[in-house]
């Protein structure tokens, strides 16, 4: 094997014994280390600015080539400078260095630098540690099924790049790639008992070490938002991000028109959004209600905020969730990793209660300088004799003036953006039907809020679980009716029925198709029910590997402090305590540790048959006195028995005149001949 | 095939320790935990663990890299001081399993470790054994041990480090290193010496013949017998008197010792070059002329070892 580097010059302090520094980097795991290098850079390139990748790339490649070359490295002078520019780089990018973008970056970059001064092996080590950790660090921003199963593959290919740096070359070839291989899945395969032990018993905590700002996170997930302005629900429309899966445990899926999912609640608008302000408990939580429960499980993908979502009603709530007014539950901390709840609600709920009146007062109040809508209302109120009337005289307004229900419904003058859906434009999207209606109501005096959430959702129907995405944020609107309590209205299904009794994916190629209200509808959403054997096998591959993940979400994602209790207690341990089963890991893991190291070592100790048969021949021997010294060879040794147990003397002397014959004089060692020295020294 | 009774040796105990970057991994790895935690993040916590769970396998399998392997053979050649001592020496995988880079060191610990005591990386076949070089730079003459080597392997991933010192209790002699420019002293006489293998000037009487040994000087071989084809012999001759080439210490001039001994050490293979019989004196030593095999070696190793005291 040749070494790359000239490490003559790199002595040691006598009486330290730190060889590695020493031994030479082979030329060909240069190869496998750029590789890993590429990989785990490869992987960030798409969320790390464009300048970064081709920067480490070209700074790698160069390094890369006169390592291969072996050319002498850039001088230090270049290096300096080049950190200096990632530095800069780093802080016109970002402006500050805390953070986890800024983080990966600069790893990004100093591991390509780090690349240029690659001598000792101690370098080529920390250059492979910063891949392990670069692919680390890949978890902070993604977590699906696909990231483990890449980073998998990426952690074996920088583990066989350090199995490749130890491997020597042997005399005849070269290190093939399949040895290494197969020895890096090979322990990859010893891992498996202990990660899986660690990753389940390893006590898990609901509160962060420290705090940090969120900011500094980069959570910030696209989704949901508790303000509702024209237009932010169409961009959610477009985005196919899961955002929660419901799996009813008691009950069937319930009709496509009930899954209304709520979320939050916006009492307050000044007449261009509807807010939530600050939901303070105020307000006194509604009773709960009567009619049949269903029973969810649901998932939720992490958000960083603390909305949880439930089927409207929701009436018994999680145990970690605060609860206020209008069922609307949260949880106490942000939503920073997948989890699982329970929530039971009840969908034909009908509430008793009195509207306060400071509620009244709020959900009463909208701006003054809104006239057509002020006009309309209460040319309504006067036209009417009662609330139900009026929600009937919305209803044919909505259905009759020509609304048309679009993604793309074009900009409202931004000032006054509801009038000028509702008497100019109108052409809206949920938002607009569920603000426009809600300022509506409130002129007619009809108290009304903005519900936000979640509507419809696909069934899958090989997990038989609902996977609900961002495209299924909707809005809608609750109105105040004597007697009946607060009631659901939705005038988007007025508009458009179809977005509400199926699915968004049908009213969407209905509105590509653009379909008009009144035009052959039902012709239409046969068409686009109706399904051809492709999207039928495209079906079934999607709802396989969306079950896939899910499964995934819910046992290994979602899988958190009180996940590990119960799997605890499904063991048969209940109430541990943490300490405790702190204790119990460590315990378990180091007996399994041990447990594993005598098999590896007895692996390791498989000696020769012949050498083992001649121990067993000495440990008889022994056992009766005699005792082979460590200097003593097997002729000398049988001269010296046969002195001190002539009656045995014929097979001491068989004995080793077989096994000198085997071990010495060059013949085959046969099953048959092992067999016979076994014999001998039974005999013994 | 010769019995070896270091074929019986145990080894010593292995020690398996962490080298520099494995610390380097451990506080990567307590970082990750960190991070896992904060963020309580399974997919983290999922790598964490498993670079955790590689990291004891790691250990494991370094661990067990050395196991039934023992140093045997050890032979060394001559060496002159200022030359490079070469030892070979056979690893030998008494095991079924694979041991896979293996080096050996040797290095007493007095000295800084260098790139030069390693010998390897060896892989060792299951029951087989390889054969491994090591020189080492020897300054000075003299007689010194060779207390063990040292086996070592970081293999497979350099995290950990195991070594284990084979003892070996082996002796080297370093020769004095030739030098000088002196010529030779004169041959001495002497009247009544009858030792055998002394050549002398003149016709003298011819005693008889002997067999020639291996090593001799041809300067009396019959050769005429053995053109003959009979086999060599040597014709013995006596005189009154026989001049003997004799190095003395007092001849080798007004040198300070090791000048001294280094123009003895120049003579001595000058004469063994050259066939000649010679003798050798120092205060203390005298080794009488001779032409048989161990003669000259027996001349370098006095001349090596004296004055010197072991450390």
């Amino acid at each position: 094997m040749t070494g790359l580097f000239d490490t003559k010059q790199k002595n040691q302090q006598p009486g330290t014994f730190n060889p590695i520094a020493l031994l030479p980097i082979p030329k060909s795991s240069i190869k496998w280390l750029a590789l890993s290098l590429v990989v785990a850079i490869g992987w960030h390139a798409p969320r790390t600015p464009i300048w970064a990748t081709i920067a480490s790339f070209i700074m790698g490649s160069i390094a890369f080539s006169l390592l291969i070359k072996e050319k002498s490295l850039p001088p230090m002078t270049v290096k300096l400078v080049l950190a200096g520019a990632c530095v800069i780089g780093i802080i016109l990018q970002y402006q500050s260095f805390l953070g986890r973008d800024q983080g990966i970056m600069t790893l990004i970059l100093f591991s390509s630098l780090k690349m240029m001064e690659l001598q000792t092996r101690r370098d080529f080590m920390i250059l492979v540690f910063l891949c392990y950790f670069l692919v680390f660090g890949n978890f902070l921003f993604e977590q699906s099924l696909i990231d483990l199963v890449f980073t998998l593959l990426a952690a074996i290919l920088i583990t066989a790049t350090l199995i490749r740096l130890n491997t020597p070359q042997p005399e005849t070839g070269k290190v093939k790639i399949s040895y290494v291989m197969k020895f890096t899945l090979r322990i990859f395969l010893y891992t498996l008992p202990f990660t899986l032990l660690l990753f389940f018993l390893f006590p898990r905590s609901t509160s962060p070490l420290w705090n940090f700002k969120q900011k500094e996170l980069g959570l910030g997930q696209s989704g949901f938002n508790d303000v509702m302005q024209p237009g932010n629900f169409s961009e959610l429309a477009q985005s196919t991000l899961p955002a929660f899966q419901v799996e009813f445990p008691n009950h069937d899926m319930p009709p496509q028109r009930y899954l209304y999912f709520r979320g939050a609640i916006l009492l307050f608008t000044d007449g261009q959004k509807f807010y939530s302000g600050n939901p303070s408990s105020q307000f006194a939580r509604e009773e709960p209600m009567t009619g049949p429960g269903i029973l969810q499980n649901i998932i939720i993908v992490p958000h960083n905020q603390r909305w949880l979502f439930a089927l409207d009603c929701p009436v018994v709530f999680p145990p970690f969730s605060q609860v206020s007014f209008g069922n609307i539950f949260r949880s106490f901390a942000p939503i920073r990793s997948y989890f699982q709840y329970t929530v039971l609600s009840r969908p034909d709920y009908t509430e008793k209660t009195e509207l306060t009146q400071s509620m009244k007062v709020i959900t009463l109040r909208y701006p003054r300088y809104l006239t057509k809508i002020m006009e309309l209302g209460q040319e309504w109120r006067s036209q009417s004799s009662s609330d139900t009337e009026i929600v009937k005289m919305a209803e044919n307004y909505f259905k009759s003036s020509g609304f048309i229900y679009t993604l793309r419904p074009g900009l409202m003058d931004e000032r006054n953006p509801f009038e000028d859906f509702l008497f100019i434009h109108r052409r809206g999207f949920c938002e607009h039907y569920a603000g426009g209606f809600a300022l509506l109501m409130r002129a007619a005096g009809i108290p009304a809020r903005v519900v936000i959430g979640y509507q419809g959702g696909q069934y899958n129907s090989v997990g038989g679980y609902l996977q609900v995405r961002q495209a299924d944020a909707h809005a809608w609107t609750e109105v105040w009716l004597q007697d009946q309590g607060w009631i659901r209205v939705d005038p988007t299904a007025w508009v458009s029925p179809e977005r509400v009794e199926y699915s968004l994916e049908v009213s969407e190629s209905l509105l590509s198709m653009g379909m008009l209200p009144g035009s052959n509808k039902e012709g239409a959403i046969q068409n686009a029910l109706n399904e051809s054997i492709f999207e039928k096998i495209w079906k079934f591959i999607k709802f396989n590997w969306d079950n896939i993940n899910y499964k995934w979400d819910v046992w290994i994602m979602s899988y958190d402090r009180f996940k590990q209790r119960d799997f605890l207690k499904s063991l048969g341990f209940g109430n541990v305590k943490r300490t405790e089963l702190f204790l119990t890991v460590i315990i378990i893991v180091l007996l399994f540790f041990f447990i594993f190291s005598y098999f590896l070592k007895r692996h390791a100790m498989r000696t020769d048959p012949l050498l083992g048969r001649y121990f067993e021949f000495c440990s008889r021997l022994e056992k009766r006195g005699i005792k082979r010294m460590r200097w003593e060879g097997p002729v000398h040794f049988e001269q010296r028995a046969v002195l001190a147990l002539p009656k045995k003397a014929n097979e001491i002397k068989l004995f080793t005149g077989l096994f000198v014959k085997l071990r010495y004089g060059g013949e085959p060692i046969t099953k048959t001949r092992l067999k016979e020295l076994k014999r001998l020294s039974r005999k013994l | 095939m010769t019995m070896n009774a270091s074929y019986f040796q145990d080894q010593g105990k292995t020690e398996t320790s962490l080298t520099g970057p494995g610390y380097v991994l451990m506080f990567i790895l307590i970082a990750m935990l960190v991070g896992s935690i904060n963020y309580s993040n399974n997919m983290a916590y999922i790598m964490c663990f498993l670079l955790t769970a590689l990291f004891m396998v790691a250990f494991l399998y370094t661990r067990n890299n050395l196991k039934g392997l023992e140093v045997l053979n050890i032979q060394s050649y001559p060496v002159f001081a200022g030359d490079n001592l070469q030892f070979s020496f056979d690893l030998h995988n008494r095991t079924r399993g694979r041991r896979i880079a293996v080096y050996a060191v040797i290095n007493d610990g007095y000295a800084p470790l260098s790139a030069e005591d390693f010998s390897g990386p060896f892989i060792v076949d299951p029951l087989s054994r390889v054969t491994g070089k090591i020189s080492i730079p020897v300054p000075d003459r003299g007689r010194f041990n060779l207390p063990h080597i040292t086996l070592f392997s970081v293999y497979p991933l350099g995290l950990f480090q195991v070594k284990c010192r084979c003892r070996i209790d082996k002796w080297y002699i370093v020769y004095p290193k030739p030098s000088g420019n002196m010529s030779w002293p004169e041959p001495e006489i002497h009247e009544d010496d009858d030792s055998e293998g002394f050549y002398s000037r003149g016709g003298d009487d011819f005693v008889g013949i002997r067999p020639y040994r291996p090593g001799e000087s041809q300067h009396h071989v019959d050769w005429k017998a053995v053109a003959r084809g009979r086999p060599m012999s040597i014709k013995e001759f006596t005189g009154g008197g026989s001049m003997q080439q004799w190095f003395d210490w007092n001849t080798a001039g007004s040198l300070k010792t090791e000048a001294r001994i280094s123009q003895l050490t120049r003579w001595v293979l000058e004469a063994d070059r050259q066939g000649n019989e010679f003798g050798l004196r120092l205060p203390g030593h005298e080794i009488k002329p001779d032409l048989s095999p161990g003669h000259v070696t027996k001349c370098l190793e006095t001349l090596a070892l004296y004055n010197f005291k072991t450390r």
